[in-house]
């Protein structure tokens, strides 16, 4: 699950550079870039899987509660679909633009 | 924290405080018949708990925690059985101050608030699901 995740997360940013290094090559933006928006989410999800995963374990040793694991097992469910979406819609946005007639 | 994981988390507590509920509710009707052992002696005394909100600074929420299981202060009834070894001396057992339809009231509670929170949790993840479908067309 971790690999994935981590594969998206990975993904993500070089399509993110190659669309931006694409689109504008020379100009800076000012304040937090697409990317860094972008890798920063990945990150949160990345570190929600782990939890969830950490909160199963605790839960085999008797250590949390039912309702905790049910709840932290959502988060990252969400998670991942937020994730797989935005990878998604990044992808098909760089066949988008790899198809344009130059 | 975005709301959506902020009222998951809420409903959450909200699990857990019901199903501490339950198991105080399974502990009074288990032991509605304890007695004492010796002469005299108290019988079982009811068990209540209080919730109260605690504020969560990650969520920026009050969440709900259990403030105390305490114990009913109500008076024990007497049976007459003078063969029990808890009797006293004109043949009196204290009986513990449970009443089983008190019980079954709360526990009925329990669980229609308990049904309420996993509801909660359902509505927010369908609401999460249905915003991320915004992204495929």
């Amino acid at each position: 699950m971790i690999e994935t995740i981590a594969s998206v997360a990975a993904n993500g940013s070089t399509t993110g550079v190659n669309i931006t290094s694409a689109l504008i090559e020379t100009k800076e933006m000012a304040g937090p870039s697409f990317l860094d928006a972008l890798k920063s989410t990945a990150m949160n999800s990345v570190q929600t899987v782990n939890q969830s995963e950490a909160m199963a374990a605790a839960a085999m040793h008797g250590q949390a509660s039912l309702q905790e694991v049910v709840q932290a097992t959502v988060k990252a469910e969400v998670a991942v679909e937020t994730a797989i979406s935005i990878r998604n819609k990044m992808i098909e946005s760089y066949q988008e633009i790899m198809r344009m007639p130059i | 924290m975005d709301p959506i994981s902020a009222a998951m988390k809420i409903a959450s507590s909200g699990l857990e405080a019901q199903s501490l509920r339950v198991r105080m509710v399974s502990e009074n009707i288990a032991n509605a018949s304890s007695l004492g052992s010796a002469p005299g002696a108290d019988p079982y005394r009811r068990k209540t708990i209080v919730f109260q909100p605690d504020f969560d600074r990650n969520l920026g929420a009050d969440i709900v925690t259990v403030k105390k299981i305490g114990v009913d202060p109500g008076e024990f009834s007497l049976s007459y059985d003078p063969s029990h070894p808890a009797a006293n001396a004109d043949g009196y057992v204290k009986v513990p101050n449970v009443n089983p339809l008190i019980e079954m009231t709360d526990m009925r509670e329990a669980t229609r608030s308990y049904d309420a929170n996993l509801n909660l949790i359902e509505q927010a993840r369908s609401m999460a699901t249905a915003t991320l479908a915004l992204l495929e067309r």
